[in-house]
């Protein structure tokens, strides 16, 4: 080891840091080099020195100040803690009274609910308890909530519509509330025949009775569509319950023709003559469905005229004093003469 | 004689420590009243300045504090309030020399720059060493030429030669290689030493 690489461990030497054999090797260095005995005293000089520095004096307030710092600080942890967790004989008693009020909060908008729930089931009941005892007169069987509504005077669903609904057995599988005639208290109001309220309503149901009915429409898409949203959104039902007052009445009827289409065709254009218009089309060669809505002051002049076109198979005629809208539903049978 | 580390730790430290962390603000005070000198010094030694080592340990107790929670106790306590308040001046004299924008102390630069060094007396005059050690301004000029050091170079030679902390102790404070703290030490020495030949002539 060289002179500068040992004088650089003097320091360490001095403080007894160096390794036994470095220590030998220092020293035997040190008995040799002047220069490095020189440099070791000073060193040791210096670190006389530094030590020789007394502790220093505080300022005589620093302990006071330092413990009011520190008692700040523990008062802030403290009403922190408290804050969160403490005293738990106000936060308790808050907590139940919040827990009270949450309860009777959630009570009272069921309660407020649950009357729109009532008056929906009970009106599918009844729906059903009418329906039933009522005869198949004419076989129209439809499924009522078919999804689309297509534009006037396009066939708007496939001919499984009729077919599906036979196989679900029929107004069993409805869930349409209708109401019977006799206790419609609400006037029917008068929509624009052809307008486009009438893709909306043409998606109302069809019972199973020749009787006349009045179908709320809205009410009737939404309950037996989707009974489980009316369940969850109150507000929907308070307002299928209000547009429930625009009813369309029915008239079923069944004529025989030749021609299916031509037949379609010129009950279309008598509809239209007459204000009306069609809002339900599914014609094949044997024979079809079509649900034509007309006003019921012109119901009896549209009977009066389909009788021109094919045979009725039962002799009807329109109900007296007639008003509001009807959906005519016209069962087309193919016949060959 | 050195004063710092060599006051005995006492055992009571613990006790107080575990009594502090139940909430005794009274065990706490003890404690501050225990080592708030040896502190302040340390602080004064590695700062140079009154005020600012008044604030540093102010800030260190407050953070032992509030550290409480997080002493494990593997080490004296004497000696992690000793690793806070070293951190803390260090930060305090950066934040310092930052404001004041002065250059920086190197150990390459001629020495130093305190007004005690410039205001020495020619060596030939200077009273012997011992005489001086004996005085307050030799004390000052001491002081100043630490101030003359960086600021990594006065933590190791404050520590070891003031605090009388090991290189291993000084090595786990500082989370530096030993050998770096070795080396640090015996520049800052030799720059001390060469400083005080220079203001104090022989010694």
């Amino acid at each position: 080891m060289d002179h500068d690489s040992l004088r650089r461990m003097l320091s360490d030497y001095l403080d007894g840091a160096v390794s036994p054999a470095d220590k030998a090797l220092i020293e035997e260095h040190l008995q040799e080099c002047s220069a490095c005995r020189t440099a070791l005293l000073e060193l040791e000089h210096t670190r006389l020195h530094l030590r020789s520095l007394g502790p220093m004096e505080p300022p005589p307030w620093l302990a006071t100040r330092i413990m009011a710092r520190v008692r700040e600080e523990a008062g802030r942890e403290t009403g922190l803690f408290r804050r969160l967790f403490l005293p738990l004989r106000w936060k308790l008693p808050i907590e139940a009274a919040a827990l009270v009020f949450l309860t009777v909060t959630g009570y009272l908008v069921y309660r407020s609910v649950s009357p729109e729930l009532k008056s929906a089931v009970p009106q599918l009941h009844e729906a059903r308890e009418t329906a039933a005892p009522a005869p198949p007169q004419t076989g129209l069987h439809r499924e009522s909530s078919k999804k689309q509504a297509p534009a006037k005077g396009t066939s708007p669903g496939p001919a499984e519509s009729v077919q599906g609904f036979r196989e679900k057995g029929g107004l069993d599988t409805i869930a349409t509330p209708v109401a019977p005639a006799e206790n419609l208290a609400m006037p029917a109001p008068q929509p624009a025949v052809g307008s486009a309220g009438a893709g909306e309503e043409k998606k109302a149901a069809e019972s199973e009775t020749s009787s006349d009915y009045a179908v709320p429409v809205p009410a009737q898409r939404n309950f037996a569509a989707k009974p489980e949203r009316e369940m969850m959104a109150p507000s929907s039902a308070l307002r299928a319950k209000s547009q429930a007052a625009a009813v369309v009445r029915e008239k079923r009827i069944s004529i025989a023709v030749a021609d299916s289409n031509s037949a379609a065709g010129l009950i279309a254009a008598l509809a239209k003559e007459l204000g009306g218009a069609v809002v339900h089309r599914d014609i094949r060669e044997d024979g079809g469905i079509m649900v034509v809505r007309v006003d019921g002051a012109r119901l009896a002049e549209f009977i009066d005229r389909i009788e021109h076109i094919g045979d009725l198979r039962e002799k009807t005629r329109a109900p007296s004093g007639a008003e509001g809208a009807y959906n005519v539903i016209i069962r087309l049978e193919r016949v060959e003469r | 004689m050195t004063w710092g580390k060599k006051q005995p730790i006492s055992d009571d430290d613990a006790s107080l420590v575990a009594s502090c962390r139940k909430g005794s603000l009274e065990s706490f005070e003890v404690l501050v009243n225990k080592y708030q000198t040896r502190m302040f010094t340390l602080a004064f030694r590695i700062l140079g300045d009154y005020e600012d080592a008044s604030e540093v340990v102010q800030d260190a107790f407050v953070a032992a504090y509030r550290g409480l929670g997080t002493f494990r106790g593997d080490a004296a306590f004497s000696t992690w309030l000793t690793t806070i308040t070293v951190n803390l001046s260090r930060n305090r004299l950066q934040q310092t020399r930052t404001r004041r924008q002065r250059e920086p102390y190197s150990l390459d630069d001629p020495i130093p720059a305190c007004e005690d060094c410039r205001t020495a007396d020619p060596p030939s005059e200077a009273p012997s060493a011992e005489d001086l050690l004996e005085r307050e301004d030799v004390r000052k000029r001491v002081q100043g030429c630490i101030n003359a050091l960086e600021p990594g170079f006065r933590e190791v030679l404050v520590l070891r030669d003031i605090e009388d902390y090991s290189y291993g102790e000084i090595s786990s404070m500082l989370k530096l290689a030993e050998g770096t703290v070795k080396s640090r030490i015996s520049r800052a020495r030799e720059a001390v030493r060469d400083c005080l030949k220079k203001i104090l002539g022989e010694f």
